[in-house]
């Protein structure tokens, strides 16, 4: 079977399309094997699936391992309810095997309750937090 | 050992499952996010989500594993078959995080993983393997180089390699740039290392490979062969034991031979060393040794009687071996077809999707090893593997018989399976003869487009 470099990207733009991860496909003697990588970081549930109430939502674990509200050496809490954090900033750390991979706020959020203690293990999407969007025009 | 992780998903999950159950021993099970109402995930004592659909950020994922391991509070990881089972960098870090492994040392997975080592460690203790190239093929006139010195065709396979990828048969000078070329880069693609060896191609060949387990202490058996000679395109279909083809005499130079391969490595836990067999000749040649449980160990299990998942873990938890070498005795026949969610019609296309309906076989000499229920999904983003059934007989036309019975009692909807493919292996009179090769589907039964 004869391919062109037109088909070849045409093919690839289907294939971009489409929600697929990987893709064989085999015609005749031609075997196309095609694997996606994820845009953006990988592994990081959707934080915003919103409560019906007050747009408050959870925020969930992004990862498999220990719930950590502090920095592992000094023990300084981030968050308690009620604060303010900017979108960006860390909000708690998730230790995976010695490795700390920051939970940051996906937005300007307040706090509105942290649902798991210093210290527990978490799975990965486990809700850790609700929080309430604060919007733009606040700090 | 008491809390087991169950470092996999799917049948081998169940498998695993059951036996730590066997044996007294929790069993937390991981799942990726789509896996969330698996019947292992219910199975187990514990449900532990790992990471999202894609395997690299879950099963794939080491890290994501040992926490969830040291998180829950196991002593062991058991790996199943796939995934990480035969990364040795995962077997230490477990090591390294004070749990133990379900399989042989990290530094016994590495040798055996580096195809080209194993089988110069092979050929330096006198266990036969296939005339080819003693190092590796840095170039394509190195490649040349062994063609002339093993003549064609010419078997070009990865050093990191496993699955048959990067592997290429070249047939003469003319497809050998070709497949020089193409093998390295699928062995790049698939196993970063691009590392190529060179074997004399042998024709009309058999897989035949023994099972072996090994203690702590020292202690190693064999448990008799199986034959996995029905493939398509190195992808085992259909597996039996014992051979149709392999004599008693054979069987003990075939158990030798892994034997001391087993030995020279101090090997431990379960693990199968492959061979190709020359039926006529019967001339044997190692080809790989595989450091995990395999899919296909359930016919060994039928005709020993030795459940070899309980034996990992009893083995892994540094217990001697629970049988002596004087004391396997292979009774019967066995059989074990593969049955995917596959479209044969269609090139075995991957079928995912819900399973609607769902009845299995059963009855006497039957066992099924299974992950599906009715509304069980078929995930697209792993393999397509629905079920094995297994059958004993008193003999191989009994198991043949029991085997055709119980794929009639089989009834799926929702997705297309193998069941079909599996009856026409099965009605075939050079199936039922014992006279195929592993190239024998795709020469006889696959009806090229």
């Amino acid at each position: 079977m004869e391919l062109s470099w037109d088909d070849v990207r045409q093919v690839l733009a289907a294939i971009d399309a489409a929600p697929l991860e990987e893709l064989e496909l085999e015609i005749g003697d031609l075997r196309l094997v095609v694997r996606k990588r994820a845009p953006g970081p990988v592994g990081v549930p959707d934080p915003r699936s919103r409560s019906p109430v007050g747009g408050e939502f959870e925020l969930k674990a992004p990862a498999v391992g220990v719930f950590r509200r502090g920095a592992l050496q000094d023990a300084i809490l981030f968050v308690e309810p009620g604060a303010v954090v900017q979108a960006g900033e860390t909000l708690a750390l998730i230790e995976v095997v010695r490795e700390a991979h920051p939970v940051r706020a996906p937005e300007t959020v307040e706090v509105v309750a942290v649902l798991v203690a210093d210290g527990d293990f978490v799975e990965y999407g486990q809700p850790l937090m609700i929080l309430r969007p604060l919007g733009s025009s606040r700090p | 050992m008491k809390r087991v992780l169950v470092a996999n998903r799917g049948e081998i999950a169940v498998r695993v499952i059951r036996a730590c159950r066997h044996l007294g021993l929790e069993a937390v099970c991981v799942y990726s996010e789509p896996d969330r109402d698996s019947l292992p995930v219910k199975q187990a004592d514990r449900g532990v989500c790992i990471g999202p659909a894609p395997a690299r950020e879950s099963y794939l994922n080491a890290s994501a594993l040992i926490a969830a391991a040291l998180g829950v509070g196991a002593d062991a990881v058991h790996p199943g078959y796939g995934f990480l089972a035969e990364n040795a960098e995962f077997a230490q870090a477990c090591v390294e995080a004070g749990l133990t492994f379900v399989g042989p040392r990290a530094e016994t997975i590495a040798l055996m993983g580096d195809k080209l080592r194993a089988r110069e460690l092979a050929a330096s203790i006198g266990v036969p393997v296939v005339p080819g190239s003693r190092g590796a093929l840095r170039s394509l006139g190195e490649a040349d180089e062994a063609a002339r010195r093993f003549g064609y065709p010419l078997l070009l396979k990865a050093a990191a390699g496993g699955g048959g990828r990067g592997m290429r048969v070249v047939r003469s000078d003319r497809e050998l740039a070709d497949g020089f070329l193409g093998a390295r880069a699928e062995a790049e693609a698939a196993f970063g290392d691009g590392t190529l060896y060179a074997e004399r191609f042998l024709e009309r060949v058999r897989h035949v490979e023994v099972q072996v387990l090994a203690d702590s202490l020292g202690q190693a058996v064999g448990l008799g062969e199986r034959d996995c000679s029905v493939q398509r395109r190195h992808q085992k279909l259909l597996e039996e034991a014992p051979s149709p083809v392999v004599t008693p005499e054979l069987r003990r130079s075939l158990s030798e031979a892994a034997l001391a391969l087993v030995r020279a490595i101090g090997y431990e836990n379960a693990g199968t060393v492959e061979f190709v067999l020359e039926p006529e000749s019967g001339r044997f040649y190692f080809i790989e040794m595989n450091t995990r449980i395999q899919v296909e160990h359930p016919v060994t299990e039928m005709v020993t009687g030795v459940d070899l998942l309980v034996e990992q873990l009893r083995i892994a938890a540094g217990a001697p071996l629970g049988i002596g070498t004087d004391e396997v005795r292979i009774v019967g026949h066995a059989l074990e077809c593969r049955i995917n969610a596959e479209a044969p019609e269609e090139g075995f296309r991957p079928s995912p999707g819900t399973v609607t309906e769902w009845v299995a076989p059963s009855g006497e000499g039957v066992r099924v090893d299974t992950h599906i229920v009715p509304g069980a999904v078929v995930q697209p983003f792993y393999d397509s593997l629905l079920a094995k059934v297994v059958v004993s007989g008193p003999d191989r036309a009994g198991a043949i018989a029991r085997m055709r019975r119980a794929l009639h009692g089989m009834h799926v909807a929702g997705v297309p399976t193998t069941v079909a493919f599996h009856r026409a292996i099965l009605d075939h009179p050079d199936f039922q003869q014992g006279r195929i090769h592993t190239r024998w589907v795709e020469e006889e039964l696959v009806v090229r487009p």
